[in-house]
């Protein structure tokens, strides 16, 4: 089962493919794996999530895709080059906002062109849009600590719009969130996406999130870290909030349930 | 947080009197003490006697508090610049942390003070040996706090550089450095005091200007009044390098938490 290569007809041509890759970390008590045998394939255009719980090696793929981290074996490729390092027109979010605290909302948005070398008067005016877009319109002078958390990552998220990559990779973005905040960042991003088609790998331990995002859910689990199970999520955009109501949302959330109980996730730690 | 409407109300002057206020009561205390009681003026002198010093002789006082201030600040603006590099230097190589930074902390766990008498027979008395003093003694602090500055960065910053594909250069001078301010900031606090006690050690051992040389001279001709003249001139001089720092603090990182309140 684990050396089954997990290949998903995605309907679009494949963006980024993942074959193989697995991930061990050296550790005084030995090597650890992270991640094992993980095999599939994100069409461009595609949304998809990275659904598991602590230590599934969620993050440490993204890292991969991202090029910020090598694989110890198996291939990662996007648009059919080898990943060696991060690419062109790659946007990240972070659970942490990692707003600059010296420099206002327009210029932390302005800091992805000025790191990539872009001309600056290119992009001001997106930047502006971006963030009125994102209702911060009035409040492109202020300071990142004069702004609610909400706030703060919609600018981590224009920053890393701002110079219109193809692909954006969001780690737990919405995770320091209050439940509110983030029903309402998720119709945004929505919105955002249908709007410009980006790739979009994220990565939650959500269940509810990421059904309620994805195209597809990539369902992990830990020890060694492996996706066990790819979901198609085939409800019509732009989905509400109240699809999660829906007997179908309902059967997709028990699924991702009864995977994770089969794995032990919900057990307590008794030991 | 102040409950009267306008200005401190007697009260409030009562819970936190003004620091104008404990100093002038404190002179006062002195003084009545000295009526009092009678020391010899060569033991305590009264604030009259004091400032009856003072005024005989401004011009005198004037010029060597300048002397010891301009040795304190060159002394001073040499361990910013020298202190700054060095901690750049050993934030991006692992051979420099290896080797400098293993020498500062040794030569920082010796008491300093220690090498005066040999900077006066390698670099003379004039001012030379003063600032060489004031520079070793207030070097520590700087490079210290500069090089937490550097180092203090979130994990997530610098993969956001990197998925940016930023430079290192970009990522020092757009981030790493503004990001380090708070920290330079704390350690100039505290170096700018130290330069003053490193010029000063370095005219109690040989010098003929500055108030250090004033201090030993009148000490010397049993002038007390006139040594607790340049023992105030030091703390008001003092307290303005730090109050200069903290200025220009607010200016440069008024974003910081520490500057909120006042911004």
């Amino acid at each position: 089962m684990t050396t089954q290569t997990r290949e998903v007809a995605a309907d679009s041509i494949a963006h980024i493919v993942i074959q193989n890759v697995a991930k061990t970390y050296a550790s005084p008590r030995g090597d650890v794996r992270a991640l094992e045998d993980v095999s599939f394939r994100i069409g461009k255009g595609e949304f998809v999530t990275l659904l598991g719980p602590s230590g599934c090696g969620k993050s440490s793929l993204l890292r991969m895709i991202a090029g910020l981290d090598t694989a110890t074996s198996g291939r990662l490729t996007l648009a059919g080059e080898a990943i060696t390092g991060p690419v062109a027109g790659l946007g990240m979010v972070f659970q942490k906002d990692v707003l600059l605290d010296w420099r206002t909302v327009l210029q932390n948005v302005m800091l992805a062109v000025e790191l990539q070398d872009l001309r600056k008067a290119d992009y001001l005016d997106r930047a502006t849009r971006l963030l009125t877009l994102f209702g911060l319109g009035d409040f492109l002078q202020k300071h990142p600590w004069e702004l609610s958390g909400g706030m703060r990552q919609r600018v981590a998220i224009c920053r890393a719009l701002v110079t219109d990559p193809s692909l954006l990779l969001m780690d737990e973005p919405f995770g320091a969130l209050d439940a509110l905040t983030r029903d309402a960042l998720n119709l945004e991003l929505q919105d955002i996406w249908m709007q410009s088609r980006k790739t979009i790998v994220f990565v939650t331990h959500s269940i509810a999130e990421a059904i309620l995002l994805s195209d597809r859910v990539c369902v992990m689990a830990t020890r060694p870290g492996r996706v066990v199970e790819v979901l198609d999520i085939d409800f019509p955009r732009p989905r509400a909030l109240a699809v999660r109501e829906s007997a179908a949302f309902s059967s997709h959330t028990r699924r991702v349930r009864q995977i994770f109980e089969g794995f032990g996730v919900f057990q307590h730690d008794r030991s | 947080m102040c409950f009267s409407m306008t200005g401190p109300s007697a009260a409030g002057w009562l819970k936190q009197p003004p620091a104008w206020l404990v100093l002038t009561g404190l002179l006062l205390l002195w003084q009545l003490a000295t009526w009092v009681f009678e020391p010899s003026a060569f033991i305590l002198p009264d604030p009259i006697a004091i400032g009856r010093a003072l005024i005989q002789n401004p011009g005198m006082y004037l010029v060597n508090t300048y002397y010891t201030a301009a040795n304190t600040l060159e002394g001073f603006g040499l361990s910013v610049i020298i202190g700054f590099g060095l901690a750049l230097g050993i934030v991006y190589s692992r051979f420099l942390e290896a080797t400098v930074y293993t020498t500062l902390v040794a030569i920082n766990s010796m008491p300093k003070v220690a090498l005066a008498p040999l900077f006066v027979v390698w670099m003379g008395t004039g001012q030379a040996s003063k600032i060489a003093m004031s520079f070793l003694v207030a070097l520590f602090a700087i490079v210290i706090d500069a090089v937490l500055g550097l180092r203090t960065l979130d994990t997530e910053i610098i993969d956001l550089g990197r998925s940016m594909r930023s430079s290192e250069l970009k990522l020092l001078w757009k981030i790493r450095l503004p990001n380090a301010m708070p920290s330079l900031f704390a350690g100039m606090k505290v170096a700018i005091g130290l330069s003053l006690v490193g010029v000063l050690v370095g005219e109690f051992v040989s010098a003929q200007r500055g108030l250090g040389y004033v201090i030993m001279s009148a000490q010397g001709a049993f002038d007390t009044p006139r040594v607790f003249v340049a023992i105030l001139l030091l703390s008001l001089l003092g307290t303005i390098l730090f109050h200069t720092i903290v200025l220009i603090e607010r200016r440069v990182i008024p974003w910081h938490v520490s500057q909120r309140a006042a911004h």
